[in-house]
């Protein structure tokens, strides 16, 4: 349904997309997930035509859409990073009025608010001003304002940044509902793994303006499939332990952890053997061993060398 | 257009802050200034320096003539009519005299130049600018002042003022005429109350038979509350536009505006509706400034209705140019980076035509070349036409400034709508 072709931006000589291809298929929820600066909202910017690329091209079923954006522009609902709202307009106010811009009016128009504030669960606070909601319920109406005019493709910019879990849940929600009752396609931006892996059936992983994985989530997991994790406990943390650990060779990956060490290591018969021998030359006592596959946050601190969240 | 048109009104009248602010501050400046500086007006001059005609068309010997034939008809017995006829040879009714005596002293001669014309001369140097005014002394003047000194029949005499424009200078000019009036209105009283005989010290309240001072028309005096009501109304509906111009900052900010864009609206209708609130928004204040100052100083008693539409005309063009300045101030801040940046200047923009332009100081203090400037801004024609308006200057009369402020705001609205970003780019 929609595709982007090797999208490009540069921003005065800093490349802030490189090569991004992706595509939606009708009816689909995909994740775009990346840490801050990744590059996720510059590609949606391009997507809905309001960033030139630099190179690259972007086609709703077959069509590209770069300099006639008309047709995608009616399909698409955008949810902007920011919450883009009038905070001295209620979310009623502000619900009709950007529902007049996409040209609705009358009967349908308010019925079309009276379904979108039901669907995020604010229909009693309707005619409170924005300015009095907390960030939870602002997001949800950000989402809402997104969504009046029935948009078969919702692209949605990190919806759920700094809010609380009651909100969040809301959201969620919401987006299952989109897909599930409405088939919307989603395209669904975090840096909440758990999000994307809850909501999503495939997911692209970006980093430093790449789209450097992408699949389902067990396709995903399969390139740490010949690794698991080890979650030591230990009774203190000893940096030459954590050294030695570093020197195996089965060892891919050691991270510190609150009560430990998080080890990603090579299938291998020796490791825990190595591991105990290691602890016990440095005095370390290792209270608890936990054998994991590794999770989609292994996967990406696999191939980006980082953490989604600092 | 209509929808943002809508969002913008709503948006101003939920601010409170900012309708108590349009519709107050001018009230109370103009309450403030209308006491504390009550004898300043537009035209003021700190030089009173001027050259007056006089033009004398009493017939004197003629007038005294009429009056002992007009006795002659009466019905008042000989005695009483040689009476009168003794008293008109003793009363010293030449006002030429009496007005030259008045010019000639020293310290009124130090700033007035009189020069004794006939009445055309006068006229054509009236209006050639050459002398600020002309007092004339009717051909009946005599006539007229004895009937009612003598015999209290008639209105009394009257000298004639006439200006081309009313200014502080005129106004000078008047009340030294009142003055010199009611001194020689209560000689007259006096010498004709002992003239006939009663006593002196009994003489009560002094009648007024050489009659009052005529003003003729087109010239009216602009109060200073008329004039600050304006000069202070003028700027802060100017400032208007940048009122809504900086809720725009937070529409870019906030990224309202991008929303807009994923939506497919027009940039230009967003800022038309701009312009179209800013409009109403601007002439509702003005309308309930004004009619709230008239009502509170009573600034135009007894005008008529054509009166208050011509009023309205020179509001409705105002209101256009300051629509068209919320237009320009809104391109500029999605053009530049900084929207505070783009709200300051043309903050300071707006300062410097309320200097210039007269809305915050007397134009008077400005060197000669800077009022001229300042008489050209927007506010400063809107202000001068409209002073020009109340002291009766025809509509016909003022159709250059009127003109002018449709091309500013046709100017300033292309400037707009050029330099606003007509998509995407944000
Ligand atoms: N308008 C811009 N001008 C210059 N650099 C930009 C601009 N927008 C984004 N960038 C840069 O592009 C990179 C990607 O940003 P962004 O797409 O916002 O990342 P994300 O949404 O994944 O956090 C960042 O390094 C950011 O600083
Ligand atoms: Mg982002």
């Amino acid at each position: 349904m929609l595709e982007t072709v090797e999208l490009r931006k540069v921003f005065k000589g800093k490349t802030a997309v490189e090569e991004v291809s992706l595509y939606l298929k009708e009816g689909e929820s995909v994740g775009l997930i990346g840490p801050n600066g990744a590059g996720k909202s510059t590609t949606i910017s391009m997507i809905s035509s309001l960033l030139k690329p630099t190179a690259g091209d972007v086609r709703l079923n077959g069509q590209s859409v770069i300099k006639h954006p008309q047709q995608l522009r009616k399909v698409l609902g955008v949810v902007p990073q920011e919450i883009a709202l009038y905070e001295e307009l209620s979310s009623y106010e502000n619900l009709k009025f950007f529902g007049k811009v996409y040209g609705l009016k009358g009967k349908e128009l308010e019925l079309k608010i009276q379904e979108l504030l039901d669907m995020v669960g604010l229909r009693d606070r309707q005619k409170e001003l924005i300015r009095t909601y907390s960030g939870g319920m602002k997001r949800r109406i950000n989402i809402a304002v997104a969504l009046m005019h029935d948009p078969k493709i919702v692209i949605m910019d990190e919806p759920t940044v700094g809010i609380d879990p009651q909100s969040r849940n809301h959201i969620l929600d919401t987006v299952r509902h989109l897909s599930r009752e409405k088939g919307t396609t989603v395209l669904y931006t975090s840096h909440y793994m758990e999000e994307v892996e809850q909501l999503c059936s495939r997911m692209y992983i970006m980093d430093h303006g790449r789209i450097i994985a992408s699949g389902t989530k067990e396709e995903l997991q399969l390139i740490l499939s010949g690794e698991e994790t080890l979650l030591l406990r230990l009774d203190r943390q000893h940096a030459e332990f954590t050294e030695e650990l570093q020197t195996l060779a089965a060892v891919r990956q050691v991270e510190e952890t609150e009560l430990g060490l998080k080890l990603i290591v090579t299938k291998n018969h020796q490791i825990l053997s190595r591991v105990v021998q290691a602890a016990e030359r440095f005095d370390v006592q290792i209270l608890n061993i936990h054998i994991d596959s590794p999770s989609l946050e292994d996967v990406f601190l696999h191939l980006t060398g980082r953490n989604l969240r600092d | 257009m209509g929808i943002y048109f809508k969002k913008d009104i709503l948006l101003f009248w939920r601010d409170r802050k900012e309708v108590l602010v349009a519709l107050l501050l001018p009230i109370a400046l103009t309450l403030i200034l209308g006491f504390a500086l009550p004898g300043w007006v537009n035209n003021s001059n700190p030089s009173l320096e001027m050259k007056v005609a006089l033009v004398n068309q009493n017939r004197h010997t003629e007038g005294v003539a009429r009056f002992h034939e007009q006795l002659k008809g009466s019905l008042l017995s000989p005695d009483e009519q040689d009476g009168l006829v003794e008293e008109t040879a003793m009363l010293d009714l030449d006002p030429e005299a009496m007005l030259m005596g008045m010019f000639r002293s020293e310290d009124v001669s130090r700033y007035i130049e009189v020069l004794q014309l006939d009445h055309e001369t006068a006229y054509t140097k009236l209006k050639a600018g050459e002398v600020t005014a002309v007092i004339t002394i009717p051909e009946t003047y005599t006539l007229d002042s004895l009937n009612k000194l003598l015999l209290n029949e008639g209105d009394g005499a009257a000298l004639l003022l006439t200006a081309e424009e009313d200014t502080t200078k005129v106004s000078v000019l008047q009340n030294m005429l009142n003055g010199l009036l009611s001194t020689v209105n209560y000689q007259a009283a006096l010498s004709h109350a002992a003239g006939s005989g009663s006593d002196g010290s009994t003489w009560s309240a002094p009648r007024t038979p050489v009659g009052g001072l005529e003003r003729i028309e087109g010239v009216r005096m602009i109060t200073s509350f008329q004039y600050f009501a304006f000069a202070i109304t003028i700027f802060v509906t100017l400032s208007i536009s940048i009122t809504m111009a900086s809720k725009s900052i937070t529409e870019k900010r906030e990224k309202v505006f991008t929303r807009l864009l994923y939506s497919g609206a027009r940039p230009m209708q967003f800022q038309l509706g701009k312009m179209a609130s800013t409009f109403c928004i601007a002439l509702l204040q003005m309308l309930v400034v004004i009619l709230l100052s008239h009502v509170l100083f009573q600034l135009f008693p007894g005008r008529p209705l054509s009166f208050w539409l011509g009023l309205g005309i020179f509001m409705v063009l105002l209101c256009a140019v300051v629509a068209a300045f919320a237009g320009l101030f809104t391109a500029m801040v999605f053009r530049m980076k900084d929207g505070d940046v783009a709200v300051g200047i043309s903050f300071i923009a707006l300062i410097l035509l309320g200097v210039i332009g007269g809305s915050m100081v007397p134009m008077y203090i400005l060197p000669d070349w800077l009022m001229e400037v300042g008489r050209l801004t927007p506010n400063g024609l809107a202000l001068t036409s409209l002073i020009q308006w109340i002291q009766g200057t025809p509509l016909q009369e003022l159709w250059l400034p009127m003109l002018s402020l449709g091309i500013y705001t046709v100017i300033i609205m292309a400037a707009g709508l050029w330099m606003f970003p007509k998509k995407g780019g944000i």
